[in-house]
């Protein structure tokens, strides 16, 4: 029982991909990356009529977020909630690099007012490789339109923001730092 | 002390035992300070949980109201016929927009969670454009009966609507008697009779 219990926890730790969330530039630890992404609503949320939902103890500092999902291409774990931050503003997610360097990002999800039920949820599905010569991964800025209370959607667009990714990074870390943009594979 | 710290998931699993037979959501509503049939929406239908082991109820039906010009609720459907199906949301005012945001399906010896999120109306996420009573329809959580051809298999899990057998008049039926001696009274009983002719 006892060795089975520690293969379990073995298999968990190799097969998770650990993921932290910081709204500020940070870097990266050996065999991390730092996933750099940005989510933004159009028109914006309603943050003063959501955070209702929000329980009275939080309401004052209630924000709606973005969460990302991400895991190891050939794991069996992956996480949902890896926190992107605000919207409208870059999040750095932290991850670590598996051995073969590929990263599956299933989804994100925008959550109003930080709340589990409130959430819309976008499926990518896509798999990216993180690069060898830098753990900085620009993702991209999604940005979705929408026409009515009920959020239906207009588009959904990827929009490159790169040069300002690149130049918040390099302010807050030094003008050594290189950034790349993730390129997009679908995952089988 | 050994013994409180062993007491202590046991006493976690009896409050887990006990929250799983807690209520299915609300099955009366208070007439006091409800609103008329002038200004608000009465919001009726059937919602159910439909498989081959046979043809329940989807539990728990939360409702979130998400138009910013109105207040923000969160709102479990009213059951007024317990397992039935059978459902009406609390009259609400014109204008507001309520979308179901989760359901329960409780099993034997397991409770599924189904988490539906806020974007996109669905037939079943009621808006109230017209004062009075709205049928929203008969749905359940099942597998398409009646597929396109177009969906994978995973998609055709959904919530689907339901050929009409009867689920407006037996939903009104239901939720009469909660709006006795009220200004909705008149009219639900108008449209019972004539969904019996």
């Amino acid at each position: 029982m006892r060795n089975r219990l520690c293969l379990a926890a073995a298999l968990f730790a190799t097969l998770s991909l650990s993921a932290f969330a910081q709204t500020k530039p940070i870097a990266p630890k050996r065999n991390e990356a730092i996933l750099v992404i940005k989510v933004r609503l159009q028109p914006g949320v309603q943050e003063d009529f959501f955070k209702n939902y929000a329980s009275a103890k939080k309401r004052g500092e209630t924000i709606t977020k973005a969460y990302l999902g991400i895991g190891a291409y050939y794991g069996y774990m992956s996480s949902t909630g890896s926190e992107i931050g605000p919207l409208n503003q870059f999040g750095y997610v932290k991850a670590s690099i598996p051995k073969d360097r590929a990263i599956l990002f299933r989804s994100f999800e925008v959550r109003l007012a930080d709340h589990s039920n409130l959430f819309i949820n976008f499926p990518l599905n896509l798999r990216f490789t993180v690069p060898e010569d830098t753990p900085y991964v620009y993702l991209g800025t999604f940005v979705y339109r929408y026409s009515d209370e009920y959020f239906t959607m207009l588009s959904f667009e990827r929009v490159d923001e790169f040069d300002e990714a690149l130049a918040e990074l390099r302010a807050a870390l030094g003008p050594s730092i290189k950034l790349a943009r993730a390129v997009f594979k679908e995952a089988d | 002390m050994k013994h409180r710290s062993t007491l202590a998931p046991v006493l976690a699993l009896i409050v887990l035992a006990l929250a799983s037979c807690a209520t299915a959501g609300p099955s009366s509503i208070s007439t006091k300070d409800l609103g008329g049939p002038d200004t608000h929406t009465l919001a009726y239908g059937y919602l159910g949980y439909h498989s081959i082991f046979g043809k329940g109820a989807a539990e728990n039906a939360m409702f979130a109201q998400l138009n910013p010009e109105h207040e923000a609720a969160l709102y479990y459907a009213v059951r007024p016929a317990g397992n039935s199906g059978y459902f009406f949301l609390t009259p609400q005012p014109v204008g507001s927009s309520w979308k179901l945001i989760e359901f329960v399906k409780r099993g034997s010896n397991s409770i599924t969670y189904y988490k539906r999120g806020v974007a996109g109306k669905n037939p079943y996420d009621p808006r109230m454009e017209k004062p009075g009573l709205l049928y929203i329809g008969a749905y359940a959580y099942g597998r398409d009966e009646n597929p396109n051809g177009t969906q994978s298999e995973y998609e055709l899990w959904d919530i689907h609507e339901l050929r009409d057998e009867g689920y407006e008049l037996g939903s009104l039926k239901a939720l009469l008697p909660n709006f006795k001696r009220t200004a909705w009274q008149a009219l639900i009983e108008a449209r019972i009779k004539e969904l019996s002719k």
